[in-house]
C-alpha cells in the first residue's frame, strides 16, 4: 500500500514534468506567431524600431486598410476555389494510385513506387519555364486552369507516398474478406479501405490546402489578371508595394495565414473523430 | 473480358492517372530542361552546346563542396532532432486524456505558415539589436547577447536549421501521432496482460506498430535534406560569405542571379542524382536488413 | 462512407462546372494591350505612379489598354520572358542587367527607334552610352542617381561633430563616434546581399579614383592595381573596425539600416540618392543632410553615378512600335516628369533638357541632392557604380563575395584577380560598358 502511494506520487511528478515540457514546446511553437499577430496592431514606425514587444498603443486601422488595398476578398475566393479543385482531384487520383501500389500485385509496381520517390527530387524551377511555354501556347496562362493543373501534379508524389505508407499498415485480411464477399477492386477500395483511411485523406487535404495557399512563385508567374490572383500572390505583391510599411506587412501576414489556421482548427475536430471511429478494430 | 484479365488491368487504371498527370507536367518538362545542363545558357535565349564542361566545372567549384557539406550537416540535424522530438511529443500527447486536440493543433500550426512569413519574424527575433539578444542582455547574459545568430558564419547554418525545425517537427509529430492511433489497441492490452511496463510497451508495441511511418519519415528526411530551400533562402540566402550555402540556394543563384541556367541545371542533375542514389541505397539496405518500408 | 463518395462526386462536378464557367470569362479584348513591367514601390509611390504615369499614359494613348505590372522578384519576369511571354516594355535593373537579356536576344535593338525619335540627342552622353551592349542600343536610362554620404545632423550637432570633408577627417571622427556608443556608418544587407555594390562602387570611385577604374575597364590598367586594392583595403578596414555596419551588417536589413540612421543609432550612412525619398516618407522628422563622400585629397570629391534602371523592349512583344512610342512619350512629357519628381521624389531622367528650375518649391533637401548630381556632372566628378558601368559577370561575382572579404573568408588579392578575369573576358567579347 505504501509503495502504491509512492508510485502515485511519482506518477504525479511524472505528469507534471510531462505537462511542463508540453507547455514549453507549446510556447516555442506559438510565441513567434503571437508576435506577428501583435505587430499587426502596432504602428509602422514602432514595428521598425522594435519589432518585438507589445503595442504601445493599439492601432486597429491596419486591418481595414490592408484588407481593402490588398483586394483580399476576391483573392480568398480564388485561392479557395483553386485549393478545392486541387484537393478533390488529388484525393481521387492519389487514393486510387496509392491503393494500387500498396495493396495490389502487378508488374511495374516497384517502378511506380520508385518513380514517385524520385519525382520528389525534381525542383520546381526545372519545369517552370517549359510549363509556362506550353501553357502560353495553349492559351492557359492567365486562367485558373493553369494553376489547378500544375498544383495537382506537384502535390501528387509526396501525398501518394504518404498515403501508401498509411494504407500499407491496414491489415490485408480486411480487403481479402471483402473480396471473398464478392467485391471488385474498386468496391473493396471504397467500402473497406476508404473508411479506414479517412483521417489520412483529411490530412492530405489539409497538406494540399496549405501548399496551395502558400505557393507564390507559380501563381505570381502564371496569373497576371488582378481578378484571378490568389492570396499568396496578393501577399507577395503587397509586401512589394508596401515593403517599407512593416506593420501592414504583418497585418497582411495575419490575413494570409488566418484562414489556414481556422480551417485546420475546423478540420482537426473531424480529424480526431475520424481517427477514433476509423481505427482498426479487426 | 474474363475476370483474370480484368484484374490484370485494374491496378494500371488506378495508378496511371497520377502517373500521366505528373509525367506530363513535371517529369517530361524537367528532362527537357536538364538537357540544358550540356549548354552554356543564361536561362533565356540562345544556348551553346558545351558537352560536359558544366560538370567538369562542378568538380572544381569549391562552393559546391561547401554546399554539399552543409546539406550533409543539415541531414544529420534533421534526421535526429525533429524525429526524436516529434516521436517523444507524439507519445506524450497520445497519452493525454484531455487537451489532446489543443496540443496537436498548436504544435502543427507553425507548419501551415509560409516560409516567407515565418522567416521574416524569426529574422527579427534573431536580430542583434532588438531580438532575443536584448532579452539576454537584460538578463545579464553578456556572451549570449553578443551572438550574431545569422551573421556569424560559424553559427548561421544552425540558426536557420533551428527555425526550419521549429516549423517542421510539429508535422512529424502529427504523422507519428496519426500512426500511433492506428496501432491495434488489442496489442497494448495483450502486452499489459503479459505485465509489460510503459517503456516495454513502447519498445514492443508502439515502435513496431508505426515502423512503416518511421521508415517513410526517415527516407523523406534524407532526400529532403538535399533538396531543402525555403528557410535558408528567406533567412540568409546562403550568406554570410557562403556559410549557409546549400545545393538549392546555389542552384537558384546560378539560375536567377548569375544568369547561368545551364550550370545551374548541371547542379540539378547532381542533386537529383544524389537523391535517386540515396533512395535506392536505402531500399537496398532495408532489404538486407529485412525491413522493407512497406 | 457512402457520404464520402457522394461528397467527392458532387464536389468534383460542382468545381468542374464552376471553373469552366469562370475560365470562360477571360474574354477576348478589342483594345490593343501593352504591358510595362515595374519594380516594387511603396504605397505612396504607387499612388503617385498611378497619377503621373498610369493616368497620363492612358490619356495619351486612349486606344491602348496599358497595364503596369509590378514584379516583386526577378524569377517571374525572367521565366515569362524565357517562356515566350512577358511584358512589352521591361523595366530592368540598369545596363548590366539589360546586357544579359541582350545576350539572349530577348530585348530588341533600339537603334532604329533611336534614329526615328532622336534619342541620342535627348540624353546625357554618359547615360546614353552606358546603354550600349556590343555596340547596339538595348535600353533607355530611366533614372539618374548617385551614391552619397548621409549625415544625421541631430546626432552630429548634439555631439559637436563637424561634417568631415576629407577622408582623414572622417577616419579621425569615426572612433569618436564609436566611443559614444553610436554606429559611425549604418550599413546592412541581410535581405539583399547585393547591396554591397553600393559600398565597393563608392570606395573604388572615391578612394581609388575614376581614372583607375576606367583604365582597368578599358584594358590600359588592371583591377588589381594598387590604387584599387588600396580602396578595398580601406573598405575592409572600416568594416573590421566596426565603423561600417558595426561588425554585424550581415544581420541588418536595408530597412534596419535606414531606421538606425534615422533614429540616431548611427551617425552616417552611405546610400544612394534614392534613399532621400524613403527618409522623407518614413522619417519626416529626421534632420538629415547629404554630401559627396569625404574626399581623398589627391583625387578630389567624386560622386559615383549610375543609371538606376533602363527601359527595354521585349523581343516577344507583339507591338514593338507602339512600345517605342510609349517610351518616347515618357521621356518627352516633361511636365509630367517634373511633377512626379516634385511629389513623389522620383529620380530624374538623365535628359539634357532637364531643368532644375522647374523643381522650385520642392523639398529643399531633395533639391540639394539634385543640385549635387548636376554639379558633379558639370564638373566632371563622375564615379562609376557597378550596376551601370561594370560587366555583368564581374558585378555578380563581386556582389556575391564582398561579404567574404569582411569575414576573412577570401583575400582581397584573390578577389580582385578573379574580378580582373571577368574584365578580360568582357574585353575579349566586346562587352565592356562605355565609361564616360
Amino acid at each position: 500500500m505504501n509503495s502504491g502511494v509512492r508510485r502515485g506520487a511519482r506518477y504525479r511528478i511524472g505528469t507534471v514534468i510531462k505537462m511542463v515540457f508540453l507547455i514549453l514546446m507549446l510556447l516555442f511553437a506559438v510565441l513567434p506567431l503571437l508576435q506577428v499577430f501583435l505587430n499587426s496592431f502596432r504602428t509602422d514606425r514602432e514595428v521598425k524600431i522594435m519589432p518585438l514587444g507589445l503595442p504601445k498603443e493599439w492601432v486597429f486601422n491596419n486591418y481595414p486598410d490592408t484588407w481593402q488595398i490588398g483586394g483580399y476578398a476576391r483573392a480568398y475566393f480564388n485561392s479557395l476555389l483553386t485549393a478545392f479543385v486541387v484537393i478533390a482531384v488529388v484525393l481521387v487520383v492519389v487514393g486510387l494510385g496509392a491503393y494500387a501500389i500498396s495493396k495490389l500485385q502487378f508488374r511495374g509496381r516497384g517502378f511506380f513506387t520508385a518513380y514517385f520517390f524520385v519525382a520528389i527530387s525534381l525542383p520546381n524551377f526545372l519545369y517552370i519555364v517549359p510549363d509556362y511555354f506550353v501553357m502560353n501556347k495553349l492559351g492557359l496562362v492567365n486562367t485558373r486552369w493553369s494553376l489547378m493543373i500544375v498544383y495537382t501534379a506537384m502535390q501528387l508524389p509526396f501525398n501518394m507516398l504518404l498515403l501508401r505508407t498509411f494504407l500499407a499498415g491496414i491489415p490485408r485480411e480486411l480487403e481479402e474478406a471483402a473480396k471473398i464477399d464478392g467485391c471488385n477492386e474498386l468496391n473493396s477500395f471504397l467500402k473497406v479501405t476508404l473508411p479506414i483511411a479517412k483521417p489520412m485523406f483529411l490530412t492530405i487535404a489539409i497538406l494540399v490546402f496549405v501548399n496551395v495557399w502558400n505557393e507564390f512563385l507559380w501563381s505570381n508567374t502564371f496569373i497576371t489578371t488582378e481578378d484571378l490572383k490568389l492570396v499568396a500572390t496578393r501577399f507577395v505583391k503587397f509586401t512589394g508595394e508596401y515593403g517599407t510599411n512593416m506593420a501592414r506587412i504583418y497585418t497582411a501576414s495575419v490575413i494570409t495565414i488566418a484562414p489556414v489556421i481556422v480551417l485546420y482548427l475546423l478540420f482537426s475536430r473531424k480529424f480526431i473523430e475520424g481517427m477514433t471511429s476509423g481505427s482498426v478494430k479487426a | 473480358m474474363n475476370s483474370a484479365k480484368k484484374r490484370h488491368i485494374v491496378p494500371y487504371l488506378f495508378i496511371l492517372p497520377a502517373f500521366i498527370i505528373h509525367a506530363c507536367i513535371v517529369t517530361v518538362p524537367s528532362l527537357s530542361t536538364l538537357v540544358m545542363s550540356l549548354y552554356d545558357w543564361n536561362g533565356m535565349g540562345n544556348a551553346k552546346f558545351i558537352g560536359l564542361d558544366n560538370f567538369r566545372e562542378i568538380l572544381h567549384d569549391p562552393i559546391i563542396k561547401l554546399a554539399l557539406m552543409h546539406n550533409i550537416e543539415w541531414l544529420l540535424i534533421f534526421i535526429t532532432i525533429p524525429l526524436i522530438l516529434g516521436f517523444v511529443v507524439a507519445i506524450l500527447v497520445s497519452q493525454l486524456k484531455r487537451f489532446q486536440m489543443f496540443f496537436r493543433t498548436a504544435y502543427f500550426i507553425p507548419y501551415v505558415i509560409s516560409a516567407a512569413v515565418a522567416g521574416k519574424i524569426w529574422t527579427a527575433l534573431m536580430n542583434p539589436y532588438y531580438g532575443v539578444n536584448q532579452v539576454f542582455a537584460n538578463l545579464g547574459w553578456e556572451k549570449l547577447s553578443k551572438v550574431l545568430w545569422l551573421g556569424n558564419p560559424k553559427i548561421a547554418l544552425y540558426a536557420v536549421a533551428f527555425v526550419d525545425n521549429w516549423h517542421w517537427w510539429g508535422f512529424i509529430m502529427v504523422l507519428f501521432l496519426g500512426a500511433l492511433q492506428q496501432v491495434d489497441p488489442t496489442l497494448y492490452e495483450a502486452a499489459r496482460v503479459d505485465g509489460a511496463n510503459r517503456f516495454q510497451e513502447l519498445i514492443h508495441v508502439s515502435i513496431p506498430g508505426i515502423r512503416p511511418t518511421i521508415a517513410f519519415v526517415l527516407i523523406m528526411t534524407v532526400m529532403w535534406s538535399f533538396l531543402t530551400f525555403d528557410y535558408v533562402f528567406v533567412m540568409t540566402n546562403g550568406g554570410p560569405a557562403n556559410s549557409t550555402e546549400i545545393m538549392s540556394t546555389y542552384i537558384y543563384k546560378n539560375a536567377f542571379v548569375k544568369y547561368r541556367a545551364g550550370y545551374s541545371n548541371a547542379i540539378c542533375v547532381i542533386q537529383s542524382g544524389i537523391c535517386i542514389f540515396l533512395y535506392f541505397f536505402q531500399k537496398y539496405v532495408s532489404k538486407k536488413g529485412g525491413m522493407e518500408d512497406e | 462512407m457512402r457520404n464520402t463518395k457522394r461528397f467527392l462526386a458532387a464536389s468534383m462536378m460542382g468545381t468542374l462546372a464552376l471553373t469552366m464557367a469562370l475560365g470562360s470569362q477571360t474574354m477576348a479584348e478589342e483594345k490593343q494591350k501593352l504591358v510595362i513591367s515595374c519594380y516594387l514601390a511603396d504605397d505612396a509611390q504607387v499612388a503617385v505612379r498611378e497619377k503621373y504615369i498610369d493616368e497620363p499614359l492612358q490619356a495619351a494613348f486612349p486606344d491602348v489598354d496599358i497595364e503596369i505590372k509590378m514584379y516583386t522578384d526577378r524569377q517571374s519576369l525572367q521565366i515569362e520572358v524565357a517562356g515566350g511571354g512577358g511584358p512589352d516594355i521591361l523595366d530592368l535593373d540598369g545596363p548590366t542587367d539589360v546586357a544579359e537579356f541582350a545576350k539572349a536576344d530577348r530585348v530588341l535593338d533600339l537603334g532604329g527607334y533611336a534614329e526615328q525619335y532622336g534619342w541620342a540627342d535627348m540624353f546625357y552622353d554618359w547615360a546614353y552610352n552606358s546603354c550600349f551592349y556590343n555596340d547596339k542600343l538595348y535600353s533607355l536610362p530611366t533614372s539618374f542617381e548617385g551614391m552619397v554620404m548621409y549625415y544625421n545632423m541631430d546626432v552630429m550637432e548634439e555631439n559637436g561633430w563637424e561634417v568631415p570633408t576629407t577622408k582623414e577627417e572622417l577616419e579621425a571622427l569615426m572612433p569618436q563616434i564609436q566611443e559614444k556608443g553610436i554606429i559611425p556608418i549604418s550599413f546592412g544587407n541581410s535581405n539583399y546581399q547585393g547591396a554591397v555594390d553600393w559600398l565597393y562602387s563608392t570606395f573604388t570611385s572615391c578612394y581609388a579614383g575614376p581614372e583607375a577604374i576606367k583604365a582597368a575597364m578599358e584594358g590600359t590598367g588592371k583591377y588589381t592595381d594598387d590604387a584599387i586594392k588600396g580602396s578595398f583595403e580601406t573598405m575592409v578596414n572600416w568594416w573590421k573596425e566596426g565603423w561600417l555596419g558595426d561588425n554585424a551588417s550581415q544581420t541588418i536589413t536595408n530597412e534596419d539600416m535606414l531606421a538606425f540612421f534615422a533614429e540616431g543609432r548611427a551617425a552616417m550612412m552611405i546610400d544612394g540618392t534614392w534613399a532621400a525619398n524613403q527618409l522623407l516618407a518614413t522619417y519626416p522628422d529626421c534632420n538629415w543632410d547629404s554630401e559627396m563622400m569625404p574626399k581623398d585629397e589627391t583625387i578630389g570629391e567624386i560622386l559615383p553615378f549610375a543609371t538606376g534602371g533602363g527601359y527595354a523592349i521585349n523581343a516577344n512583344s507583339k507591338n514593338p512600335d507602339l512600345a517605342a512610342e510609349v517610351m518616347n512619350y515618357l521621356f518627352t512629357s516633361l511636365d509630367r516628369h517634373y511633377q512626379s519628381i516634385n511629389e513623389a521624389g522620383y529620380q530624374p531622367y538623365p535628359l539634357k533638357e532637364f531643368d532644375l528650375g522647374e523643381l522650385a518649391g520642392m523639398d529643399e533637401k531633395l533639391l540639394d541632392q539634385y543640385n549635387l548630381l548636376m554639379d558633379a556632372q558639370t564638373n566632371n566628378q563622375i564615379g562609376y557604380c557597378s550596376w551601370t558601368f561594370y560587366p555583368s559577370e564581374m558585378r555578380v561575382y563581386m556582389n556575391e563575395n564582398t561579404d567574404s572579404l569582411f569575414l576573412d573568408a577570401l583575400s582581397i588579392d584573390d578577389y580582385l584577380s578573379t574580378a580582373q578575369t571577368y574584365i578580360d573576358e568582357a574585353i575579349a567579347n566586346n562587352a565592356v560598358p562605355v565609361l564616360p
